[in-house]
């Protein structure tokens, strides 16, 4: 306790504040173009902090993931387009408000329930992930092998429609994490005789190539006009009473979202849509939900923004990221010298409660910015896009150009765009290849060594719980989500053929 | 329907599986370390075998599908698809010739080509975002970010 009351004293420093207030402002108006998304803003902004201090980079980043998560929700709610995929529940309920005439209602609901749950997730991520690092301390190379399965699995398990694709992602990515020198032997693979390949491929190009480029290239093509906003935007804070009505609601999704992103690989789209589910079905009048209902906007935004505490859980507790922009964190704690694990709680404890610290602190910067600059940001959403696609391809090249000062990592860029935006045009989800990058070079490293060390005996598998237990739930979660896929499957056919059947026999009757 | 979606599947296993197939002969070609027993092409090799099941399995899970999948076709007579192209083109440009002509007098004709080839036609408002963009950019890398962007033959002015 002690530590993070220095740290905060460390934290309130005016130049820190200043790159956390920027990374909120600069997070919450990608959050809120339709788009952009929080990974390409983290993933556009890294390279620019690789000059500052830990603690300015650090909070700025956080600070971008917490203001695009509550940016999100302005779109969602004005225009039925969320910003980020985690805000697409809280379009279910807030745009029937607007057209209602109660945008502001339910804009100062989505401030208010986006701050407690970012307050909920830190909370929680300061309590337990100094307890379940002390657990992982036990680890070894079998355990961080099955961890990394585990990871891998749940995010082919929730990335698009197609388990098969997922795992050819999820392959790909991690033979690409294979380029470079072997972590072994130190041998040199796949580089066809280019040094700046013998590290690996540069992990900041490759991550802006695809989620950024192929964002501008798909964007380019389903190019559309902005939208003119006029709902009116009048008011700051929730009334008292729909507070008071709101509040256990928010508790509880800002917990079920930390939780959700605890899990590496869970992102803040499931906290919501689960939050959401829960609190539908645990409210009075469930039939108002999707038309308008107040709690329908607060659950959905306080979980999401949980979620992000909740994902730096296993990110500075295990070094496993929670999704894909503690990913990019992870490279960017990396590029600062910090190896996220059980041992930085060790060796660097007080940038860890620095990053406590600056995530508290973007907390409340997330209601400031929110508060003074909400009527700028729901005119954001007009900005032509004709303009702002070239705009964000030069800042991505840039980006890229800016890490090494070599030109070779713009061609890289440019190559995995055209990867990403072919990946996208034949349905191939791309958050399992970000996480293969990551956890890759981490699950070879570790079966190595424990095969050399077992003399080749994979028994690790029976032998060590820790192991049996999340190597089953990596095959369960496959199955599950298998299972669930075919069911959406035949129900989307059942549902087709009834429909057959009506127009076909003019009957309600549902065919047997 | 089905047709398209099972013909795009086809292509995308198909060129995945050859994609493996290259990576386990570029892998043959490794250099052995006699002192240990997994040596560095035995982790790429477990991956591409892993490919290329998941492969075949995404491949006959869309052949036995009733319902094949949509698929946005990538053809390039579709005016769409030659805006990607030419911005595609236009960038792969820009990037060659950053380093020579400049950040800045490259940026500016990146971003009037790019505005234009997208649909724009307030030609006023283009160029003005053309010029004042790259300069803003250039400016709050050097002096803010202390980070220097291609100088090319702008160096004499910009040093």
């Amino acid at each position: 306790m002690d530590g993070l009351l220095q740290s905060f004293a460390a934290v309130t420093q005016p130049d820190v504040i200043l790159a956390i207030f920027i990374g909120v402002a600069g997070g919450t108006v990608l959050g809120a173009l339709p788009g952009l998304t929080a990974t390409m803003g983290v993933a556009l902004l890294v390279p620019f902090t690789f000059g500052m201090d830990l603690i300015n980079s650090m909070g700025m980043l956080l600070g971008i993931f917490l203001g695009a998560m509550y940016g999100g929700s302005i779109p969602a709610i004005l225009i039925r387009t969320p910003g980020t995929p985690a805000a697409a529940a809280t379009a279910m309920d807030g745009y029937p408000m607007g057209q209602r005439g109660e945008a502001g209602r339910a804009l100062s609901m989505s401030l208010i329930s986006s701050v407690s749950g970012s307050f909920i997730g830190v909370a929680v991520m300061i309590f337990l992930s100094p307890q379940i690092s002390k657990f992982a301390l036990k680890f070894s190379s079998a355990e961080f092998f099955s961890l990394a399965v585990f990871g891998l699995s749940i995010i082919i398990a929730i990335s698009g429609n197609s388990i098969s694709k997922g795992l050819m992602a999820a392959f790909f990515g991690l033979l690409l994490s294979t380029i470079g020198s072997d972590p072994i032997n130190g041998l040199p693979r796949f580089i066809f005789g280019r040094m700046e390949l013998y590290e690996g491929p540069p992990f900041i190009p490759t991550l802006i190539g695809l989620f950024a480029v192929s964002e501008v290239l798909a964007g380019a093509e389903k190019i559309i006009s902005a939208k003119k906003i006029n709902a009116k935007v009048d008011r700051i804070l929730p009334a008292r009473k729909d507070f008071i009505k709101c509040f256990p609601t928010i508790i509880k999704s800002g917990l079920i979202g930390c939780f959700i992103g605890a899990i590496p690989g869970a992102g803040g789209d499931i906290a919501a849509f689960v939050a959401y589910g829960e609190a539908k079905r645990s409210s009075k009048t469930p039939e108002d939900f999707g038309h308008g209902a107040i709690e329908g906007v607060a659950a959905p935004e306080a979980a999401n923004n949980g979620c992000a505490g909740g994902a730096m859980i296993p990110l500075l507790s295990l070094g496993v990221p929670g999704d894909a922009v503690t990913a990019i964190l992870l490279g960017a704690l990396t590029m600062q010298g910090l190896q996220p694990g059980p041992l930085m709680y060790l060796e660097h404890l007080p940038d860890v409660h620095n990053i406590f610290a600056a995530m508290i602190v973007g907390c409340f910067c997330v209601f400031i910015v929110g508060a003074l600059g909400m009527k700028v940001f729901a005119r954001v959403i007009s900005i032509d896009k004709k303009l702002l696609l070239p705009c964000i391809m030069i800042l991505s090249l840039v980006g890229s150009y800016s890490m090494r000062n070599n030109i070779v990592d713009v061609y890289i860029t440019i190559i995995f765009g055209i990867i990403g935006y072919l990946f996208q045009k034949y349905h191939y989800p791309l958050s399992p290849i970000l996480l293969a990058l990551i956890l890759g070079p981490m699950a070879e490293r570790n079966l190595r060594r424990y095969l050399v060390i077992s003399s080749g005996n994979f028994d690790f598998i029976y032998t060590r719980p820790i192991c049996t237990v999340l190597l089953l739930a990596a095959v369960a979660s496959l199955i599950i989500s298998l299972l669930n896929q075919r069911k959406i499957t035949r129900n989307l056919a059942k549902a087709e053929a009834e429909g057959r059947y009506r127009d076909e026999f003019g009957s309600d009757e549902a065919p047997r | 329907m089905k047709q398209k979606g099972l013909r795009a599947n086809l292509i995308s296993g198909t060129a995945a599986i050859i994609f493996g197939i290259w990576v386990w002969f570029q892998a043959d070609k490794f250099p052995e370390d006699p002192t240990i027993t997994l040596n560095s092409d035995f982790f790429p090799k477990v991956l591409v075998l892993g490919l290329i099941a998941a492969s075949l399995s995404m491949m006959l899970i869309a052949y036995m599908s009733e319902k094949g999948e949509q698929f946005d076709s990538i053809s390039l007579r579709k005016p769409a698809m030659q805006r990607v192209v030419l911005i595609l083109a236009a960038t792969m440009i820009y990037a060659l010739v950053m380093k020579p002509l400049s950040f800045i007098l490259g940026g500016m004709l990146y971003l009037f080509a790019v505005t234009f080839v997208l649909g724009n036609r307030k030609w006023k408002q283009m160029l003005l975002v053309s010029v004042i963009a790259p300069i803003v950019v250039f400016y709050i890398f050097k002096n803010v970010l202390g980070i220097t962007l291609p100088m090319g033959i702008l160096k004499f002015i910009l040093r």
